[in-house]
């Protein structure tokens, strides 16, 4: 059976689709922190009012997840009194004839509501059956006179009509039948129906005001496709100053012109067709006309209007007026959702021009506190794995710390020379607004510190847990993550820095737990950095139950740092090839250890194919350099293979394969081989000793894929 | 004496060829429109094209079929009837396979297919239906289940004195033929979308020279349909993103116009993709540029004139892709009079 809460998209489009509506995006395309701060629409209530029948059944039963849409709809009825659905199951048990009669009906319709997808085309007989079946489960619907499924079978009464394409009879029995309903079941969805009923019977203006109070915004958008503008505004206005639609269109117009200024295009086309000037004159052109609309007093929601009107200003760096327009707001009659709309958009203006202050640091706390209340950011469940994650009641808030704090507090921060402050902020964002347990992920504020060096990160560990900051930075501090997170990441920084001494004192200082918690400890508990990678590539196995995180029973990352410590102790004392081995062993690690080893992990949070942080050179070319000293300095031939071969999987993992693809002009892909690069030239040099020194029967070359394609390529 | 000869000799020619000619081209060709929507209603501007044009055929879209969530293969967007069709013209059923669907068992709806067609036709009083059309972008990886497929469909339409085409799109043109009467050479969507600012993607004479060599020698007889829509392009910088769907790009607040046929977006919007089932929205950027893309009419001339160079006939019947009133404005009548002669 499909989904039968269906927005105004399915019942008028000419592609049959069922659309589920909600407006799941609102992140601006052009930056990730550019998040839309107007929202008088909540646009989580299309969504979140839908009424689940899952629930229902599931409370009925007594089990979890006995609803299944498609089960039902393959009852077959004729045997219904054997079947083994749980639900039937249940009220057959229970000899409850109501709750039967009731599922026998909608099984029913489910069968006949969606004939002309399946493979047996109904026959004009059939159409008609199908027809006359539809209307008597509508009238049948339409006499139960019991209370517990009233909603229900008001529900299915619209829907007959819906697929009947009965949609006066719908606009009739919402007026008079299902609006009156007290229970508040399915209410939602016969809503929406009646909306569409109301579009598919010529009354687009009713029907898009609906959708507008739903937040259905697929089917507001369809709707007024040709009013997202000005002109479209006026008009509007010009029918009726207090049209429901009037306020999603000065939302999607104030949101719209936000966007585009973030887009911030700078070239030629831009410049050349002036695109600038016209969408400010155009957006000016709107805060005269919200002047003019607030000056007339129609409207009953002068609180929006004010509201578009500062943040048009604001975005347009009119900070004075931005300021006195959005202050005045707050006091101007509107919904409660306009008001903390206003009051929102005015953080974000105060934001702009603040001056450190102990006044602006008491307002910035209260609002964000504020602002942390409204997003309603909660716990996804009680098992081990949903506690990482987090729902919010209304994310719309979520986005608006975010943009504050990213295009607002950070800056001030910066400018008031307080970078650990505004580094701290960044931290804060990723915790209040994240979907997942910050502590144990990548996120944007540690990709942040990653760029910073270790005495730098070193002052911000002081300054996050320094008592002699303002109430707010106190506060904000109080988002970044602990002890054991600072002194891990110390710990990290400076082993990537190749500061393996001065690691090991933070790093002892973080439990093993710690570790355990982290999905790193799978490849801790597995991956040996002693191991040469380019002789054989350590793979990562599953745990069992597949799970993602290890006990782990030591810290290789101390461990790592005291071998580095011990084998320089070993090569300073050492002598002549003695000396080479070591070095060529010391090179081994260090590049297992860096960002493209296998034990990456002692270094590095994680690995991408998309960025290689600047960082990742680090120890990567101090075991280059030690392998190019070993192959110069060598006079035995194993040690001196050993090194090239090093040497030339070290430049096809960091500099590129010397045998690449790439697209021509035709769109067509071709391959070459880079000469000039590095692996190639490694690779030739490995080559030409190799052949120098009959060694192709040496057991790792001979088996090596890439010298034997190599060799033939030449 | 001679004179005679030469007569005879010229007769036997024309016989010769006029017979070779017949072989190669649709039986009973008719000027034709392809009708591809999901409710089949038609206005005055679609009357009266079909009437201006002495259209004979349609070939109208019945389903599609697709995969669903479970991999199974089901009828989807079937068109629903709510207009008549104008007497006199004759309606081909057709059929749209998505691609994916031939590794999944394609066989074993060949008898579910065409029930399904014949039992539309019954239902809704559609007489005179003697031919199927199937139309599937396949590959050589998909070629055998798709050739088996029609092989079996072909076979079930023989009880009912009716015939199979299919449609060919130029890449399979270097491919076997399929098993079906006659197929259709689409001269449309040949190009790449992502490479439209170089080549008209609907249609470019560039992408179709290389198959020309095809063309003469292709085992079934052929017959081709020609575009008559246009598309809007949306690109950021030179990144192809998505259709548009008939967006109104007059409107001097979110769009101008910089270039023939290419618009500038000065005002970000989000716009309802009824098109994608990946996304509800699409999202155009200040920025972002909009290519309107139609081949001029006498690019399909010539392209129309080049494949009748190649294969004298091919023309006899030409299809319109497609009847619709958003569509036939983009054309005068005389264009599409050269475009229909054989």
């Amino acid at each position: 059976m499909k989904r039968f809460y269906i927005s105004l998209i399915s019942v008028i489009t000419v592609v049959s689709a069922w659309a589920c509506g909600g407006n799941p995006f609102t992140e601006n395309f052009c930056h990730w922190d550019n998040y839309y701060m107007f929202s008088v629409i909540n646009r989580e209530c299309f969504d979140t009012d839908h009424h689940n029948s899952s629930t229902d059944w599931d409370k009925y039963v007594g089990e979890k997840d006995v609803y299944s849409e498609y089960d039902l709809e393959h009852v077959d009825l004729s045997k219904f009194n054997q079947s083994k659905n749980k639900i039937i199951r249940t009220a057959i048990k229970r000899n409850d004839t109501e709750t039967i009669n009731y599922l026998k009906l909608i099984i029913e319709f489910s069968q006949n509501c969606n004939v002309l997808n399946d493979w047996d085309y109904p026959t004009k007989k059939e159409l008609a059956h199908r027809k006359a079946i539809l209307n008597r489960i509508k009238k049948n619907a339409k006499v139960y006179k019991g209370t517990r499924y009233r909603n229900q079978y008001a529900y299915l009464v619209m829907r007959c009509n819906m697929v009947l394409e009965a949609h006066q009879d719908n606009v009739l029995y919402w007026q008079t039948i299902a609006s009156r309903l007290k229970s508040k079941n399915f209410k939602h969805e016969m809503k929406n129906i009646y909306a569409g009923a109301l579009y598919n019977t010529g009354q687009k203006d009713k029907a898009c005001d609906i959708f507008v109070e739903m937040g259905d915004m697929t089917s507001i958008k369809y709707c007024v496709r040709k009013d997202r503008n000005l002109k479209g505004i006026k008009e509007q206005y010009a029918q009726n100053p207090n049209r429901p639609t009037l306020i999603f269109l000065v939302q999607d117009f104030v949101n719209n012109t936000q966007e585009s200024i973030d887009c911030n295009y700078d070239d030629e086309l831009i410049e050349f067709a002036e695109a600038k000037t016209i969408l400010k004159r155009e957006s000016m052109a709107f805060v005269k006309f919200a002047e003019r609309v607030l000056k007339e007093g129609k409207t009953k929601s002068p609180c929006l209007w004010q509201t578009a009107r500062g943040m048009i200003n604001y975005l347009y760096g009119n900070q004075t007026d931005a300021l006195k327009q959005l202050e005045g707001a707050q006091n101007l009659a509107g919904t409660q959702r306009m008001r903390d709309n206003a009051r929102a958009c005015l953080a974000l203006v105060r934001v702009k021009s603040a001056q450190p202050t102990q006044e602006f640091y008491d307002y910035m706390l209260g609002e964000l506190k504020w602002l942390e209340k409204m997003s309603g950011k909660k716990k996804y469940g009680e098992s081990d794995y949903e506690s990482n994650y987090f729902t919010f009641t209304d994310p719309h808030y979520q986005d608006v710390i975010n943009r504050i704090a990213s295009q607002g507090l950070m800056a001030r921060f910066k400018e008031w020379n307080m970078p650990e402050a505004a580094l701290a902020t960044h931290f804060m964002v990723d915790s209040l607004c994240s979907y997942y347990d910050m502590s144990f992920s990548v996120n944007s504020a540690k990709d942040e510190l990653d760029s910073i060096p270790s005495d730098q990160f070193s002052k911000f560990c002081s300054y996050v847990k320094s008592d002699n900051v303002s109430n707010l930075e106190q506060w904000i501090n109080s988002h970044v993550s602990g002890d054991d997170f600072l002194n891990d990441y110390m710990g990290t920084k400076l082993i990537r820095e190749g500061k393996f001494q001065e690691a090991i004192p933070y790093l002892e200082k973080v439990p093993l737990d710690y570790y355990s918690s982290q999905e790193i400890s799978l490849f801790m508990n597995q991956r040996d950095y002693k191991k040469e990678r380019w002789m054989k590539q350590q793979t990562k196995q599953a745990e069992p139950n597949n799970n993602w995180r290890a006990t782990v029973s030591n810290n290789d990352k101390i461990s790592f740092c005291r071998d580095i410590i011990g084998i320089d102790r070993q090569i300073a004392n050492a002598r002549g090839e003695q000396r080479l081995q070591l070095m060529y062993e010391k090179a081994s690690m260090l590049f297992q250890g860096s960002y493209y080893g296998d034990c990456w992990y002692i270094s590095q949070y994680y690995t991408s194919d998309c960025k290689v942080p600047q960082s990742a050179s680090i120890l990567a070319d101090k075991a280059i350099t030690l392998l190019k000293e070993v192959e110069k300095s060598t006079t035995d031939n194993r040690l001196h293979l050993k090194s090239l071969y090093a040497q030339s999987y070290f430049y096809g993992r960091t500099d590129g394969y010397y045998y690449q693809e790439d697209w021509n002009d035709k769109g067509e892909r071709y391959s070459f081989i880079n000469t000039g690069g590095k692996h190639y030239q490694a690779l030739r040099q490995l080559n030409n000793f190799i052949n120098q020194n009959n060694l192709y029967s040496v057991s790792f070359i001979s088996k090596c894929d890439v010298i034997k394609e190599f060799r033939k390529a030449l | 004496m001679t004179k005679n000869i030469i007569y005879i000799l010229a007769l036997l020619l024309a016989i010769t060829t006029s017979c070779k000619h017949a072989d190669k081209a649709v039986e009973a060709p008719k000027p034709a429109v392809y009708y591809w929507r999901t409710t089949l209603t038609l206005d005055s501007v679609e009357r009266q094209f079909l009437q201006d044009h002495n259209v004979g055929k349609m070939y109208v879209r019945y389903f599609d079929v697709t995969l669903d969530e479970n991999k199974q293969l089901q009828p989807n967007a079937t068109i629903t009837f709510q207009d008549s069709i104008p007497s006199g013209i004759e309606i081909i059923p057709t059929v749209f396979i998505v691609n994916n669907c031939l590794e999944h068992g394609i066989d074993s709806i060949a008898s579910l297919l065409v029930k399904r067609v014949l039992q539309m036709n019954e239902t809704h009083d559609i007489a005179g239906v003697s031919e199927l059309q199937i139309d599937c972008d396949w590959t050589i990886k998909t070629q055998n289940a798709y050739f088996k497929f029609l092989e079996q469909v072909k076979q079930l339409l023989q009880e009912h004195n009716m015939k199979l085409s299919a449609t060919i799109r130029l890449h399979q043109l270097a491919m076997e033929a399929p098993p079906v009467d006659y197929g259709v050479l689409m001269m449309y969507n040949t190009g790449d979308l992502k490479n439209s600012k170089q080549r008209n993607p609907i249609l470019d004479m560039r992408d179709v020279e290389p198959f020309l060599k095809y063309v003469e020698n292709y085992s079934l007889p052929l017959c081709a349909a020609y575009p008559n829509f246009s598309w809007q392009l949306l690109y950021t910088g030179d990144k192809f993103r998505d259709i548009l769907y008939s967006e109104e790009l007059n409107d001097t607040s979110l769009y101008r116009k910089v270039a023939e046929n290419k618009y500038l977006v000065i005002s970000s919007i989000d716009l309802p993709n009824y098109l994608s089932s990946n996304s509800s929205f699409t999202y155009l950027n200040a920025g972002d540029t909009v290519l309107v893309v139609k081949p001029e009419a006498n690019s399909i001339v010539k392209v129309h004139d080049a494949l009748s160079s190649e294969r004298p006939g091919i023309n006899d019947q030409v299809i319109i892709y497609s009847l619709n009133n958003n569509s036939i404005i983009n054309y005068t009548t005389s264009d599409y009079e050269k475009i229909y002669r054989p």
